[in-house]
């Protein structure tokens, strides 16, 4: 053996010299990941069994802070703060705990648990992480500080709401509309970069569970410069029954986008506007195919029969795709599956 | 002692139930899913179910539906995140009793069960 | 020119192709880190499950292809309906299967067959009926009876048939994650450029315990063949497809699970039946058209673990698969040659295709005839043993190397495998793998370019044991 590699060592062939040298390197990098692999796999279970010890206890603490007839003292819940929650790891479950309880419970429960909140100092842990430089952590603050109310730090989120990171912006936007009295949607006004489908939804999903305001009013953006902006406004009249805001969804009817053109006709059929089948009837001709099957498909849930046969008489020959529609409509059971296709 | 089955995963809402209604002297049994619920209904009587909508292996409509067939006379109460209309209005032709949705107040869900259970005595 | 000078040319060429590849994977575990990481950091506080209640979130068809699968269909279709999105509907294509197939359905389902018009936006074979279900609980699942034309064409009838924006093209027996569907769709709706397709993270659901159609445990398979494939899954879309999709020159989205714009599709011209890469190639189209039309667009790529199944155990049976996907790969290259290369088709040409070409296709066939080769110097020559030996370590290090490194990101990401015992099971398939199952697969792709050359078109068959036979006892 030792031949073999006094041999190999002067040898002048370097392609070998090459070849032996990369299977040492591969060979102790191999090594490495093996020991972190290891490494990760035991530290992952060890910190999960803290994790599960300390959700135990904290969650028996809480439950008879919100639940036991004798009141847990003052000194109680700091002596506890300063046993189990000092280190990052005992602050992050200590959160992660009091979230879940906050987030099942309302009335007497749900204020205790934002008590519970300062008086274990968390409150200063989430300030210092929405002050941290990376994205995941601010993020991850304000939707703590959306999910228990902390309004006083709406100074250092404001920042964020047009932020270049997606999930940095769209957890800024639910943080005020969660925490917002009356104007919720104010931001909508600032904003430069367009709302993504997926904000919307969640904006959408954010005001109908967790905003306790007065509704606003979403004609404020029809005028907005972004288009996304438009099509959530007009999507959200229909949504919430604006009826007052009909006469300023029809010139819609005649945009330019095909997007805007059926969100509004999506809209204004849930709200019951009396014009819009003959609205329909005169724009159908010069409508793209994938407009006229939407056309369809809302006159099949809102109009007669006849109205839909009337409509079938101006699908051209060879458009397929409404023809396919059509037939569909006027055979299939279900109407509903039609109306949210959008 | 008055006896209440509890259907529900979630640890933290298990732990704040037992809590507080064995405070008020009910016996209280936990069940994680459907499975044991049925396992728990075959073995003692109860005097309310508490259960959620949403349970592996056995859907919480079959349970509802098992436990009206087979104890008439035990009230049960849903628990659920779901707001939808549609599905608390299923869940009432189902036969339940009481329907609440989460978040919950305790205190509310401690006077709801103590009518039901009064209900049917 | 002496043996010498041979061998020396040939080093040096064995040289060259291996420092390209030991770039492209350096680069590819940089890439998958920081994506993994990304992702991670994107997904660990707000639960996604809320939107469920939308009524907002786009309609998906899924689209099964079955045929002859008169044994697992039913159990699958159960498993399809309980997925958890609030609006989606599963449309089953029987393709002509000879056995009870379409009348399992029928009877289990509660189905009668209905009027229909059917319109060819892609040619298909003909289809001879359309059934829906009788029971309300069952109304969002549809089934097309229709000639045997292959998958290809049975997916093309489903496209045909469904009139909404999303289609979801699925393998029938695969097992979805309830929340598969919520979170293939977001690359959809969260991106400012145009999404045409998405594709997440396949497992391998071999020894899984499998309950009313979903995972309940995930368990290492008993088998070496079982475990070396997941071995090659983690290659594959731990580090392969999250660098592609980084790069964004992603150009194979698994057919096992994949999404799609209905309407790219259809524009492209539906999936390709004169291949059996037909995945492959309909991306490789999609992105080809999207690029000739200048609208910018991406593909999306889900890092998280959506769909589960069965891979071969059986050596006979992955040989005419892997037979089957290079067939495929050569194929669809042949056909798209015209990007090779090509800076008009940006990353595609000049970095996804000739890697393609060079380094899954081409790679085999080097290595078959490095190996002769090597054979041949070895009995013919009086060159030393211990050259070929070093050459042999530098080969099988790096091999073992880059398995280790898919099976850290593994333990980095997802850790699927719970238990400690696995992970030691695997570092040991690891250190086999590039001995016994990688030449047998090199071995496969050889003999399915033979095929090829010899006009061998056909799928071959597949003996599933099924989903029911992983009861819990």
């Amino acid at each position: 053996m030792k031949d073999l590699i006094k041999n190999i060592i002067e040898s002048s062939d370097w392609i070998l010299k090459t070849n032996l040298i990369l299977t040492g390197v591969f060979f102790c990098v191999i090594l490495g990941f093996i020991f972190v692999i290891l490494y990760l796999r035991i530290s992952k279970i060890l910190r999960n069994q803290k994790i599960e010890k300390y959700r135990n206890i904290f969650s028996d603490f809480i439950t008879r802070y919100l639940f036991d007839e004798k009141e847990v003292s003052l000194e109680a819940v700091q002596a506890f703060k300063q046993a189990h929650i000092k280190h990052t790891l005992g602050k992050r479950t200590a959160i992660q705990v009091l979230l879940i309880f906050e987030q099942n419970f309302n009335g007497e429960a749900n204020q205790k648990v934002k008590e519970l909140f300062v008086q274990w100092d968390l409150k200063n842990y989430i300030q210092r992480d929405l002050k941290s430089e990376k994205w995941y952590k601010i993020a991850r603050a304000i939707y703590i500080a959306s999910e228990l109310n902390l309004k006083s730090l709406a100074p250092l989120i404001e920042k964020h709401i047009d932020s270049e990171k997606d999930e940095l912006r769209q957890q800024a936007m639910l943080y005020y509309i969660q925490l917002s009295d009356n104007s919720p949607l104010e931001f909508l006004g600032r904003i430069k970069k367009p709302l993504t489908r997926w904000e919307q939804i969640y904006i959408e999903e954010c005001l109908k569970s967790n905003y306790t305001g007065i509704t606003p009013d979403f004609s404020r953006w029809l005028e907005s410069e972004l288009n996304s902006i438009q099509s959530f406004s007009i999507n959200m009249i229909g949504e919430y029954n604006q009826f007052e805001n009909i006469p300023q969804l029809v010139p819609f009817l005649s945009s330019e986008s095909p997007e805007l053109k059926k969100e509004t006709i999506h809209s204004l059929g849930k709200l019951g506007y009396p014009d819009l089948v003959p609205h329909l009837l005169k724009m159908f001709k010069n409508e793209p195919p994938a407009v006229k099957s939407f056309i369809l498909k809302t006159v099949s849930n809102i109009g007669a029969i006849d109205d839909l046969i009337t409509f079938e008489k101006m699908i051209p020959k060879d458009d397929w795709v409404s023809r396919q529609v059509y037939f569909n409509l006027t055979n299939f059971r279900e109407k509903d599956l039609s109306l949210s296709s959008l | 002692m008055q006896k209440i089955l509890i259907i529900e995963d979630n640890p933290m809402v298990v732990k704040s139930l037992e809590f507080k209604l064995s405070r008020e002297n009910y016996e209280v049994v936990v069940a994680k899913d459907g499975r044991e619920a049925m396992n728990f209904l075959d073995l003692h009587s109860f005097d309310l179910v508490l259960t959620d909508l949403m349970l592996p292996f056995i859907s919480g409509t079959q349970l509802i539906q098992h436990i009206k067939e087979t104890f008439p006379r035990t009230p049960v109460i849903v628990l659920s995140t779901s707001k939808q209309e549609n599905i608390i209005m299923d869940a009432f032709n189902l036969g339940v009793d009481d329907f609440i949705t989460k978040p919950f107040n305790p205190n509310e869900l401690s006077l709801r069960v103590k009518r039901s259970i009064r209900k049917f005595q | 020119m002496s043996i010498h000078q041979i061998t020396e040319i040939g080093s040096w060429l064995f040289l060259i192709y291996g420092l390209i590849i030991c770039t492209g994977y350096t680069f590819a575990a940089i890439f998958s880190f920081l994506e993994i990481r990304d992702y991670k950091r994107k997904n660990n506080f707000q639960a996604e499950f809320t939107l469920l209640q939308s009524s907002n979130l786009p309609w998906i068809s899924i689209l099964a292809p079955a045929y002859n699968e008169e044994a697992n269909v039913v159990e699958n279709v159960r498993s399809l309906l309980t997925l958890n999105y609030p609006s989606y509907e599963i449309i089953i294509i029987n393709d002509g299967s000879k056995d009870a197939t379409l009348q399992e359905l029928i009877k289990t389902f509660e189905m009668e067959s209905e009027d229909f018009y059917y319109h060819p936006f892609i040619q298909t074979e003909e289809v001879k009926g359309i059934y829906r279900s009788k029971n309300d609980s069952f109304r969002n699942l549809t089934v097309i009876d229709k000639v045997n034309g292959g998958k290809a064409d049975a997916l093309n009838t489903g496209i045909n048939i469904s009139d909404k924006e999303i289609i979801c093209c699925i393998d029938v027996d695969c097992i979805l994650e309830s929340d598969a569907l919520l979170k293939l769709v977001k690359p959809f709706l969260n991106n400012n450029k145009k999404v045409i397709a998405s594709g997440g993270i396949i497992r391998v659901a071999n020894s899984c315990i499998i309950e009313d159609g979903r995972i309940i445990d995930v368990k290492l398979p008993n088998t070496f063949l079982a475990r070396a494939q997941i071995i090659e899954y983690f290659r594959a879309f731990l580090m392969g497809r999250m660098a592609w999709s980084h790069l964004d020159g992603l150009l194979l989205i698994s057919g096992a699970f994949g999404m799609f714009d209905k309407d790219t599709v259809i524009e492209a011209g539906g999936y390709n039946h004169n291949t059996v890469g037909e995945d492959m190639e309909l991306l490789v189209r999609m992105r080809k058209i999207m690029r000739e039309k200048e609208v910018p667009y991406t593909v999306g790529f889900v890092p998280n673990p959506l769909c589960w199944t069965e891979v071969p155990q059986k050596w006979k049976i992955l040989h005419r698969q892997r037979n089957r996907w290079t067939r495929g790969t050569a194929e669809t290259l042949w056909m798209h040659r015209k990007m090779l290369f090509n800076p008009k088709y940006g990353v595609l040409g000049l970095l996804s295709t000739p890697y393609w070409f060079f380094f899954e296709w081409l790679a085999p066939l080097i290595e078959f005839v490095g190996i002769i080769y090597v054979v041949l110097l070895l009995i013919f020559s009086s060159l030393d043993l211990w050259v070929y030996l070093i050459f042999f370590g530098v080969v099988y290090s790096f091999a073992v190397l880059f398995s280790i490194t898919a099976l850290f990101f593994e333990e980095f990401s997802f850790q699927q495998y719970k238990k400690p015992k696995y992970i030691i099971r695997l570092l040991g398939t690891i250190l086999f793998e590039p001995l016994i199952y990688h030449p047998f697969v090199m071995w496969a792709s050889v003999k399915g370019n033979w095929d090829l050359i010899n006009g061998k078109k056909s799928w071959g068959s597949m003996n599933r044991t099924g989903l029911g036979n992983k009861r819990k006892a």
